[in-house]
């Protein structure tokens, strides 16, 4: 156990500090949910790019900076700590990224890497169908070859932000006579494929983050298939892996949240009662928890261990402490907590980030399907 | 920046498991008999432990001895006593292999002081070597069937008084608080396990309860806690002097295993609730180490006080400012 930082991790976090506090927009951007808000979050991803922060952690020859865990993380703290814009390529850069990296060809990796980090192409996840949800296995959308070509037929849903994004990366059906996990293949596509028509869906408050995707003899090169045909459920599962483990929810995001509810609960003083005092201790103690877990996983992985399916415990414990830092904001902001003005103060940021907390404990894999694995898959149970 | 302990540490663990899982099985907790173990405990060099591992590993070990809820007072000598007389220069009071109960505000009761060679009794204002013979020991009854505790009082040696004392005293309560809480890690993993065997074989409906939701949730739940409970007690650890991490350790350890315990009578079901199942064993361990060395709410009081008075640097740059 070392808990200190190296001389060379210091003068790292300065230089992302130094950088951020030049470069993060005075104002908050507008939700990158929004065609407005999305074109402002591109042009953010363009100027991380000019320092060359888009994607830390990956080689330099795909756009990143060859980093390790470590300065991931302290890359992550500064970034959260500057209120820095959210990350509008967090599909591509965090999930698809590091499945291509483990099962793309050169030409893949060298094609899509560096425009992924360089925000030029942002990627949409198609995975969820009307009737493919937590059961993702029950996969129906078709991809069948056709000489250097699949043909796409069939509809995905709850696609986050696809009606503005480039790309997608689709989990489908390439084996027309195979059923559940065998016989699906992931294939990556433009969104602007002849045959593609997207329709946004508003969400909770009210911005079309959503899509639902429709595909009608799409066609797409053979060439755009990631990993193994018919074996997608592996790629996904990888994919899955990074969702729920180190990469989609750094700490420094909850510790942010921790901070400003603190800060919240010490400007009101005395009218904060000694119940939710005690809750926002414990959210600050289970931002910490989660920060030291990850430390302890970074230390593993780069000690050239892996992570298993106890990935799925971060999922479930980030996505409650969410809910409860927000749930016990709102509580001690009362009248106040009911604004709806994003760009305005801190105050109004509560009920917009408790509604996205609400999301939390279903999107990635729904907390349910979680205990399912935790309860199977580390703990040996038997399945029904 | 590494958050990991060496190699060697998990190869210990690994051999002290196998080890307590040979030689304190739950067949030997139900015979509630002597604390015949020591001999074999100190040829394993774990009485000794602190001279041979940094301390931060040393307590570390001791989740494996709380897996199996081994009745020996282990931690009371080699992790809080060795330390302490160490920082006091005063380590050749006690001859190597010498057992050591303690008398602490935090720990009032001396667990199993009429077997001890030497009593540490402690307060801020004075530190006290008492050799076994020259103490009176007041029997008093745990829940745990396992722990024999006394009050102590007595003429002994001073070791220190004033600010020595003090520093002393809450040196031995972060050292105390840290191994309470390694301890409550292992129980509440074994409990988890005990539930988890239990609902494997148990069947009702035309199979085992543990293939129903309703039951599995229950135990991923545990998991969930124990997982986020454990790099706390570690990072703790190694930061004894910070009574904020040795608190929230303590905290997370106690809400990890009390929740452990309460899914797992669940699993239970009326097997839980009697003297035949295992499980009490452990649950009354839990019970007890979740009280002593510091309620919970003492410890919450010591976070709260940091965080919300401002006492500490917070934020996701300050992750390890605390």
């Amino acid at each position: 156990m070392d808990l200190t930082y190296t001389p060379a991790q210091q003068a790292f976090r300065t230089q992302v500090r130094d950088w951020l506090a030049e470069h993060v927009p005075a104002e908050r951007l507008p939700s990158f949910d929004t065609a407005e808000g999305f074109e402002a979050h591109r042009a953010w991803e363009r100027t991380l790019k000019q320092g060359d922060w888009g994607m830390v952690t990956w080689p330099e020859a795909y756009g990143g900076r060859g980093a390790d865990l470590i300065e991931w993380l302290i890359f992550e703290e500064e970034y959260f700590r500057a209120d820095a814009p959210g990350r509008v390529s967090q599909n591509g850069i965090f999930l698809l990224g590091p499945t291509l990296m483990e099962y793309g060809t050169e030409a893949q990796k060298a094609r899509f890497l560096p425009a992924m980090a360089a925000g030029d192409e942002i990627w949409a996840q198609a995975w969820s169908e009307p009737g493919a949800g937590s059961d993702m296995a029950a996969i129906r959308t078709r991809a069948m070859r056709d000489g250097d070509a699949y043909v796409i037929n069939g509809q995905k849903i709850w696609s986050s932000r696809a009606v503005f994004a480039d790309w997608c990366f689709g989990l489908f059906r390439t084996d027309p006579d195979s059923s559940r996990h065998k016989g699906l293949s992931m294939i990556l596509l433009p969104l602007n494929s002849p045959g593609i028509t997207i329709r946004p869906i508003a969400q909770l408050d009210g911005d079309p983050g959503f899509a639902e995707i429709f595909f009608d003899d799409v066609r797409v090169p053979a060439e755009n298939l990631l990993g193994p045909e018919h074996g997608g459920w592996g790629v996904a599962m990888a994919t899955a892996g990074f969702e729920r483990g180190l990469m989609l929810r750094s700490p420094a995001r909850f510790q942010k949240t921790a901070e400003r509810l603190v800060t919240l609960c010490r400007a009101r003083g005395a009218n904060v009662s000694a119940q939710t005092r005690a809750l926002v201790v414990q959210a600050w103690m289970d931002a910490q928890a989660y920060c030291y877990s990850t430390y302890q996983t970074a230390g593993k992985l780069m000690n050239g261990g892996a992570v298993g399916p106890e990935t799925s415990c971060n999922k479930v414990f980030w996505s409650e402490l969410d809910r409860l830092m927000h749930r016990t904001a709102l509580s001690i902001l009362g009248a106040a907590g009911e604004l709806d003005a994003p760009q305005a103060a801190d105050e109004a940021r509560w009920l917009d980030g408790y509604m996205f907390s609400l999301a939390g404990p279903i999107y990635a894999g729904a907390n349910e399907i979680q205990r399912n694995i935790i309860s199977e898959r580390v703990l040996g149970m038997p399945r029904a | 920046m590494r958050f990991a302990y060496s190699d060697d540490l998990g190869a210990l663990k690994e051999g002290t498991r196998a080890f307590l899982d040979g030689q304190n099985p739950p067949e030997r907790l139900r015979r509630e008999g002597g604390l015949e173990l020591w001999p074999a405990l100190e040829d394993m060099g774990l009485v000794d432990i602190a001279a041979s591992l940094p301390l931060a590993e040393a307590i570390a070990l001791f989740e494996e001895v709380g897996r199996t809820a081994l009745p020996e007072p282990l931690a009371d000598t080699a992790v809080i006593a060795a330390p302490l007389l160490q920082s006091l220069g005063a380590a050749g009071r006690r001859p190597q292999g010498a057992r050591v109960a303690i008398c602490h505000a935090d720990a009032p009761y001396a667990n199993h002081a009429d077997t001890a060679d030497f009593i540490l009794l402690l307060d801020a204002q004075r530190v006290v070597w008492l050799a076994r013979d020259a103490a009176k020991l007041v029997s008093v009854r745990s829940i745990d069937p396992w722990r024999r505790l006394f009050s102590v009082t007595g003429q002994g040696d001073t070791l220190a008084e004033g600010d020595a004392a003090r520093e002393a005293c809450a040196y031995a309560a972060a050292l105390g608080a840290t191994a309470a809480a390694a301890e409550l890690l292992g129980l509440a993993d074994r409990m988890i396990d005990l539930a988890v065997v239990y609902a494997g074989t148990r069947e009702q409906f035309g199979q085992a309860i543990g293939s129903f939701q309703a039951v599995k949730h229950l135990l991923a739940n545990a998991r969930v806690k124990l997982e986020f409970a454990r790099p706390v007690v570690y990072r703790a650890s190694a930061a004894l002097d910070s009574p904020v991490a040795v608190s929230h350790a303590k905290i997370a350890a106690t809400d990890a295993a009390l929740f452990a315990a309460e899914q797992a009578i669940q699993v239970h079901g009326g097997m839980g609730y009697t003297y035949e199942a295992d499980l009490h064993y452990f649950m009354k361990r839990a019970w007890a180490l979740a009280g002593v060395w510091g309620s919970r709410e003492q410890h919450l009081a010591v976070v709260e006080q940091a965080v919300l008075d401002g006492g500490i640097a917070i934020g996701p740059h300050n992750s390890f400012e605390s």
